[in-house]
């Protein structure tokens, strides 16, 4: 009888765990958790130069998602900014959707691709497009290939949990009827690593990504990103879904950096239009009472607070992503008034 | 006897209690053993099945919550991204085109029937020994509801509408497969590696001592992990891109045996012909027949007591045999028995084409886990050497056995029994380590499970499987070594 009872207290605790985790997910938004958290969990690559990077000198995550985290932060919690406004957390590609369902962060600014499947499925939605990619193919010069046609029997590396294996794979059946060899690691880090050594003959990923890792590599001048794009890539905020409070202050303090830039606002020169007669600038900058702050749910200034804290769409894109050698002159990430995709709502 | 009689002293005697009379005469029913056994055991049944059931509704309502879903049949979805080690994804299955239909009826109804009759020949057994038959009982059922979940008649569209070809099921046993291949070669090479260093860590000799005990605690005491890494590493940084690749024939464009780089080693694949058959068939034969020798010699030994020199009389027919099947197989063919792939280069192209590739991820995990666990072995077969006493040891040597004879008819013997149920442990580690392949770049299960998460998902049914699937390999595992086990252990009474 001893046994059976024991046994019985150990089904009554396994009920007992199971139903006190029913309360796993608050109700209210995730913007609420936030407020009274303090500190916005953003979740980025961490490893990715130009995106979010550990910059070695300063131990500061640097970078285009990174930036974006900043300016999320400084929108929910008012400026001035400060660095302890927002926990990056790195996440590798496999791991970052559990970890934004299971609540470990509030954010993927994680260079995330936008798929209808990952839309539908996943049970998350997409933010504004912050940088318009498209995935290419890194090969060393002396191999002679010049496009996708010219890769029979060639091995590429990829990183695992992305969609570039899988358009990749699309893209070599198509072409080949034949399925091509890949070599999956978990970063970029380890695709560069395998790539030197002769592991495989392409690497493909992004091409923004292949422009950093290039920018890294022990002899940038003997490899070269060909002009092939397998894909659209638009990368961007992702979020949980259902919960527009939350949904729009990301959505809007992505579209203050573009409208900043249209403007001409930058955060050196935001002193001088803070003073502005234009009243759609004042609105903008939250210096009439008719700001857009109060409507989100959070401080009139808020665009303000972004621009002081990490500048306009084009001083990000300078200060992050134009090192690593991608140029933004005439390519789809120019704002629309210059031929570029960047178009922000009406602030109004 | 005694003890049997013992333990079973305080229950009624057992003829008595096989009627089906479920109470004792002058003991009211609720206050009698038997009653109160059986009702505590349906009692906790339910209880049981009940707790889970409520804890798995509550934690499936938790995932929902979470945005997690656990719909299995996610498992039916399609696998788009390539695999290119192991059996293809992409080929379906020749079994399942409809032309095997009734042969796989066949089968599984026979399937059914074994273990439906398996259930009611052990009834029997544990009600002949007075035991309630619960776990058949329970078997029986969960088969029967199994049959009117899957009757044999819809079995081979069941197959067809998960196995085909790109499907995420599909994709699962590949990696399985995968697992499966660098499992068993390394649990056959750790095993060899750690017996060997195992009895060179008893050496006499100061050198070989030394080296054993090197290898022991260097890949006992760092993380595999980081072993591997070290290893696949080292190898690609190494080993030459294929345009340089290492081979006997100049510039590796002749016919290779064997050819090396930076992304594996090729060997020439011989494939078979008409009259292989012959030579496989001489083998064969060549096997029984050592193996009628080698039954002769002992019982010769038995009989006379002469040494039975196993080696020296079935070494010339394993030899001799094999080859003359191999001299009739090429004459009938004109020259050879098998037809050579070999491994080229081309003039032009990224990478070796033709014979068997090993891949550098394959080949890296092998030795990783190779090495480790061999480390552990040796200790194992170390201390299980040292268990058995030195008298033993004296004894033998006292009836003039030389040194490989003690080792080999005295030590080993006895040490085996103490060495196996810990080996079998290290079996099960070398199975679940196997997962670690995700930092080498090779295509396993748990690499498989990654990419169809990303490619749904939906992380919960994959690593469930996942987990399912491991927990198979694990208890596979260590069932084989309890066999071996109980093969080897002292036959008592």
């Amino acid at each position: 009888m001893k046994k059976v009872s024991f046994l019985m207290v150990m089904v009554m605790a396994l009920v007992a765990v199971s139903f006190g985790a029913v309360s796993a997910q608050d109700d209210g938004s995730v913007l609420t958790a936030i407020q009274e958290r303090g500190v916005l969990n953003c979740g980025v690559s961490g490893g990715l130069p130009g995106f979010s990077n550990i910059n070695p000198d300063t131990g500061l995550m640097e970078g285009l998602d990174a930036d974006y985290c900043r300016a999320l932060a400084v929108a929910i919690f008012g400026g001035p900014f400060s660095e302890e406004m927002v926990n990056f957390v790195p996440l590798t590609s496999d791991v970052r959707f559990t970890a934004l369902q299971a609540g470990e962060v509030d954010v993927l600014h994680r260079n995330t691709t936008w798929t209808l499947t990952r839309d539908i499925t996943l049970g998350s939605d997409f933010g504004p497009t912050t940088f318009y990619d498209g995935q290419g193919l890194l090969v060393r010069i002396a191999d002679g290939m010049t496009t996708l046609a010219d890769m029979e029997g060639a091995s590429f590396c990829s990183t695992s949990g992305t969609t570039t294996e899988k358009n990749l794979t699309d893209a070599y059946r198509a072409l080949f009827g034949s399925d091509p060899i890949l070599v999956l690691a978990a970063g970029p880090s380890e695709n560069l690593a395998d790539f030197e050594a002769g592991s495989c003959d392409v690497l493909t990923s992004d091409k923004s990504q292949l422009a950093g890792l290039r920018s890294v590599a022990s002899d940038p001048s003997a490899l070269e990103v060909l002009g092939d794009t397998l894909s659209k890539e638009p990368l961007g905020p992702m979020y949980l879904e259902d919960d527009s409070a939350f949904a729009d202050i990301v959505d809007w303090s992505v579209y203050a950096t573009f409208q900043a830039e249209e403007y001409g606002i930058t955060s050196e020169n935001i002193g001088d239009f803070m003073s502005s007669e234009d009243v759609n600038i004042q609105r903008f900058l939250g210096m009439s009472e008719d700001g857009y702050g109060d409507a989100l749910g959070i401080s009139n200034s808020f665009a303000a607070d972004i621009i002081m804290a990490v500048g306009n769409y084009a001083e990000i894109y300078d200060r992050n992503v134009t090192p690593i050698g991608v140029s933004r002159a005439g390519s789809l990430n120019d704002l629309w008034t210059r031929g570029g995709l960047l178009y922000s709502p009406a602030w109004r | 006897m005694a003890v049997a009689e013992d333990m079973g002293g305080s229950r009624p005697p057992p003829k008595q209690r096989r009627r089906i009379q479920l109470t004792t005469p002058g003991i009211p029913w609720y206050r009698d053993i038997l009653v109160i056994r059986i009702l505590m055991q349906v009692a906790f049944v339910i209880l049981f099945v009940g707790g889970l059931g409520i804890a798995f509704l509550s934690l499936a309502g938790n995932l929902q919550e979470s945005n997690l879903s656990l719909d299995f049949n996610i498992y039916r979805a399609p696998f788009t991204v390539a695999i290119s080690e192991g059996p293809s994804v992409t080929n379906n299955w020749i079994w399942l085109n409809g032309d095997y239909d009734t042969a796989i009826q066949i089968v599984y109804t026979g399937i059914i029937v074994a273990i439906l009759g398996w259930v009611g020949y052990s009834s029997y057994q544990q009600n002949k020994r007075d035991e309630l038959p619960i776990t058949p009982v329970l078997i029986g059922l969960l088969t029967i509801i199994f049959v009117f979940i899957a009757p044999p008649n819809e079995v081979p569209q069941i197959l067809r509408d998960h196995f085909f070809g790109g499907s995420m099921l599909r994709a699962f046993f590949t990696g399985i497969a995968n697992t499966i291949k660098v499992v068993v070669t390394s649990l056959i090479a750790c095993t060899i590696l750690g017996i060997l260093v195992g009895i060179g860590l008893l050496s006499g000799n100061f050198l070989v001592r030394g080296v054993s005990k090197v290898f022991v605690e260097i890949f006992r005491n760092t993380p595999l992990l980081i072993q591997l890494l070290f290893i696949y590493r080292t190898m690609t940084v190494l080993l030459p891109f294929p345009r340089q690749s290492i081979c006997q024939t100049d510039g590796c464009t002749g016919n290779n045996l064997i050819a090396m780089n930076a992304r594996g080693l090729w060997i020439v694949n011989p494939q078979s012909t008409d009259t292989t058959v012959i030579f496989f068939v001489a083998i064969v034969i060549a096997i029984a027949v050592a193996w009628f020798v080698r039954r002769s010699r002992f019982k010769l030994q038995e009989e006379t007591g002469t040494p039975p020199k196993i080696v020296r009389y079935t070494l010339p027919v394993l030899i001799i045999i094999p080859l003359i099947g191999w001299i009739i197989a090429s004459v009938l063919n004109g020259g050879s028995v098998f037809i050579n792939d070999y491994p080229i280069l081309p003039e032009s192209g990224p990478n070796i084409v033709g014979g068997y590739q090993i891949t550098t991820a394959f080949f890296a995990l092998f030795v990783g886990l190779t090495l480790y666990t061999a480390a552990f072995i040796a200790e194992i077969v170390r201390a299980g050497i040292q268990a058995v006493p030195t008298g033993q040891i004296e004894a033998a040597r006292s009836q003039g056995l030389n040194g490989s004879q003690v080792l080999n008819l005295v030590v080993l013997p006895q040490a085996l029994r103490l060495i196996i149920p810990p080996l079998g442990n290290q079996y099960v580690n070398l199975g679940k380590n196997s997962s670690l392949a995700i930092a080498v770049t090779y295509f396993d299960t748990y690499r498989i499970a990654q990419l169809a998460n990303n490619e749904s998902g939906q992380a919960v049914p994959f690593f469930v499987g996942l987990m399912a699937i491991y927990l198979v390999l694990s208890v596979t595992l260590s069932y084989l070594t309890n066999i071996v086990n109980s093969a080897t252990k002292v036959k008592t009474r």
